[in-house]
């Protein structure tokens, strides 16, 4: 790292950063953790900003001489990366923002004013966390791994101790850097029984967002290995806490329907699938949502509906989406040999997505399609021709390939062996069975869900109404006031999903 | 200790390599075994590092030796539980051990005892976790083609393919196969002919003589016309409306038109 001067974007951010440690400061000492919550919602944004000086400058005035975080985070970022003859760098910024200031609003001055000559000592754990997590966040971005697991591990024994529920976002937090880290350095079958134990502890301290994350860092590690029973097991035995963050829920959605795929569960997984797409953020998430788009596009294809075009039309997403569009085409024409052929070309990108063992279960999709095809346009057919227009091996095998296919219910049809054909049975009045009011049935069950769930969701803004009849004290204002800039603060930080390339969950 | 431990493994090697091993003593010798391993503590693989390589390697030989004799003597229920001993030594060690030769067979003929069976979708989780590079290994390959085979429906195919497995322990679970496929084939020509000769439904259902034709044609009231099957499947009368399911649904629409209302 080398030695420079701390730009002016620098103090800003400084001075941001040492806002924050106050108001975790004051969250704990009233005992609110919406402040908390709102440090922990810039994060993304905040990550962004911060480089090897800053967090120098930071960690030297804010830590205590004897904290043990002190000592191990000056060793990883040494205040001598920041270079002599600073302070009269920052007076003179100081006198440049001082002028800005007085064309700017009477909030914003008199915080100015205040900020110059704050020095925040951090004295609760929690500041100490949130600076050893910017301090991670730094390491991997920089990409020095072995230096984050030290600080991993020391995080995790340091929070395990106190023990205190409101250091719960961070540990999860932490806990997730850590299981990736140990990922990307190739140790993740070690963990898990650390994860595993872990998991055990949060389940037993009630801490619901370290459980949730932890579900799916043990998820994505049995996933790594193909450990499909493992995980299904995990499931079965462990209940995801309904009231996580909704890009833990996401995961765990998304891992759900992978596995359900594997155990040959597709309408189950379909579900999972859609509902992990629909809950992902529009834009942003890039890799994610490829992940997503593929796997559902697979999963339809198993399930015998061919997927809409709009799957593959996302701007973003288009090219990558390619092979899996020719693969769709393939399976909806029911020709087994563009099918073979479009396999035997993209293996490469389909092993890498992991999606490889699920299309060659595709094979019996290709036949079924191709028998229905036929069952619309013939009304008799001999083997021959059958074996000839789907490109199967022989004719002998049709017959008993056909008769599957009647017993599975794809086509309505009888065979005659004497004379080698086999003769489909004419459609009858569809609207005189019972089958329309079932469709309908379920159309209307699910309209009903989708809105009895809107109605329970929108209790909100009835509360903020009565809230504001009864705001008349200056408390309430200033409340108010907070609300309203905690919505806007909503606006900036997408919550916490990460911007970066494809493959990177 | 130890030469005790070579000593019953060598007898036990000998008794399941025969042709047709002796039930009892075998049984008798791998329970023995399995004792003195358990007191060694080498029976269940442990997650201490380092290894102890050879001990690993003894216990991982004396499993694989008693699946292969639960096989020979047919017995399903001690080679699932068997199977289930031997696979984390495959798995879980990575590179640490050699890889055993009988891997793969071990692990194949699993794969063919769960499709024998038509546990599908534990088939498939198993094959996950073999490596890509093995698909191609006999073994391995020979129990693809045959899921691939038998979700075709394929039958004949199956037959061809089975009268050369690669290996003789598998002609065990083929025959099993060749039983289910039978059942199959039965349920499905039941819906889709109409009449078949009976020299014709001999072929068709892999049986060996007419007689067992005409037994199953019995067993499933199918009726037999000159030497034709007859299978009674025309349409069946018309659905009777549930009138019960059909009032409770709207009873519940009109519940919930309510609550909106």
């Amino acid at each position: 790292m080398e030695h420079t001067t701390l730009s002016s974007k620098d103090l800003i951010t400084i001075q941001d950063l040492k806002e924050h440690l106050s108001l975790l400061q004051k969250s704990v000492d009233e005992d609110e953790s919406r402040y908390l919550v709102r440090v922990l919602r810039k994060l993304s944004i905040t990550r962004r900003r911060i480089n090897p000086q800053i967090l120098a400058k930071l960690i030297e005035e804010s830590l205590k001489e004897e904290s043990k975080t002190k000592s191990l985070l000056v060793t990883i970022f040494p205040s001598t990366l920041i270079k002599e003859g600073k302070e009269e760098e920052e007076k003179k910024e100081m006198q440049i923002e001082i002028e800005k200031e007085e064309e700017e609003e009477e909030e914003d001055k008199e915080k100015k004013k205040q900020q110059r000559n704050i020095i925040i000592q951090a004295k609760y754990p929690e500041e100490k966390a949130y600076l050893q997590l910017l301090s991670l966040l730094q390491l991997c971005k920089l990409k020095d791994y072995e230096n984050a697991l030290k600080l991993c591990e020391f995080s995790i024994d340091f929070i395990e101790k106190k023990n205190r529920r409101t250091l719960d976002s961070f540990f999860s937090k932490v806990f997730f850097y850590y299981s990736r880290i140990n990922e990307i350095l190739g140790h993740s079958k070690q963990i898990r029984k650390k994860l595993l134990s872990a998991y055990r502890t949060s389940t037993l301290r009630r801490d619901v967002s370290t459980q949730a994350v932890l579900i799916n860092c043990l998820l994505r590690n049995y996933l790594q290995f193909n450990l499909y029973d493992q995980g299904d097991k995990l499931i079965s035995k462990s209940q995801f806490p309904p009231n996580s963050l909704n890009s833990q829920h996401v995961r765990y959605l998304y891992y759900l329907g992978r596995i359900k795929a594997i155990q040959l569960d597709y309408t189950e997984s379909f579900r999972c699938l859609r509902e992990a797409k629909r809950k992902a953020p529009r834009a942003g998430a890039r890799g994610f949502r490829l992940s997503v788009n593929k796997f559902l596009c697979i999963v339809q294809l198993l399930t015998g509906e061919i997927p809409e075009i709009e799957l593959f039309m996302e701007k973003d997403l288009q090219k990558y989406l390619q092979p899996y569009f020719e693969l769709t085409s393939a399976v909806r024409t029911g020709n087994l040999g563009d099918f073979k052929k479009v396999v035997l070309r993209e293996a490469k990108v389909f092993k890498e997505d992991q999606t490889y063992s699920l299309i060659l279960r595709l094979r019996q999709n290709v036949i079924k399609t191709g028998l229905k095809k036929l069952n619309s346009a013939y009304s008799r057919i001999s083997f021959e021709d059958i074996s000839k227009k789907l490109q199967l091996d022989s004719s002998d095998s049709v017959e008993s390939i056909c008769s599957k296919a009647i017993f599975d219910g794809v086509i309505d049809a009888i065979i005659n062996h004497e004379e080698k054909y086999i003769k489909f049975k004419e459609m009858g009045d569809l609207y005189s069975t019972l089958i329309p009011q079932k469709a309908f049935g379920q159309r209307i069950k699910f309209c009903l869900n989708i809105h009895n769930t809107a109605v329970k969701n929108m209790r909100f803004p009835e509360e903020l109404l009565k809230e504001q009849e009864e705001i008349d004290t200056e408390e309430g204002k200033e409340q108010l006031k907070e609300l309203e800039k905690m919505s806007t603060n909503n606006e900036e930080g997408k919550g916490d999903f990460d911007q970066g390339e494809p493959g990177n969950l | 200790m130890e030469e005790q431990l070579f000593k019953l493994s060598k007898e036990f090697k000998f008794q399941v390599e025969q042709k047709q091993p002796d039930s009892i003593s075998c049984k008798k010798l791998l329970t023995k075994l399995k004792i003195a391993m358990a007191e060694e503590g080498i029976l269940f693989p442990g997650t201490d590092f380092p290894l102890d390589v050879k001990n690993v390697i003894f216990a991982r030989e004396v499993l694989e030796l008693a699946v292969i004799m639960s096989v020979k003597l047919e017995d399903m229920d001690l080679f699932e539980r068997q199977i289930s001993q031997v696979k984390p030594y495959y798995f879980d060690y990575g590179t640490e051990i050699k890889k055993s030769e009988n891997e793969l067979l071990i692990l194949g003929m699993n794969l063919l005892y769960l499709l024998s069976l038509n546990r599908i979708g534990e088939f498939h989780t198993e094959l996950e976790l073999i490596e890509f590079e093995s698909r191609s290994n006999p073994f391995i390959k020979f129990n693809l083609q045959v899921e691939e085979l038998l979700l075709d429906g394929n039958y004949l195919g199956i037959q061809t393919i089975c009268e050369k497995p690669p290996s003789d322990l598998y002609s065990v679970f083929v025959s099993r196969l060749k039983l289910s496929i039978q059942e199959l084939i039965l349920n499905s020509t039941d819906k889709s002919y109409k009449s078949l000769d009976l020299k014709t439904a001999k072929d068709l259902f892999m049986m060996e003589s007419i007689e067992e034709v005409k037994e199953i044609a019995q067993t499933n009231n199918w009726r037999i016309v000159d030497n034709k099957l007859f299978f009674d499947n025309l349409d069946e009368d018309e659905e009777k409306i549930p009138t019960n399911k059909v009032i409770r649904e709207i009873i519940g629409y009109a519940k919930e038109l309510e609550k909106i209302i």
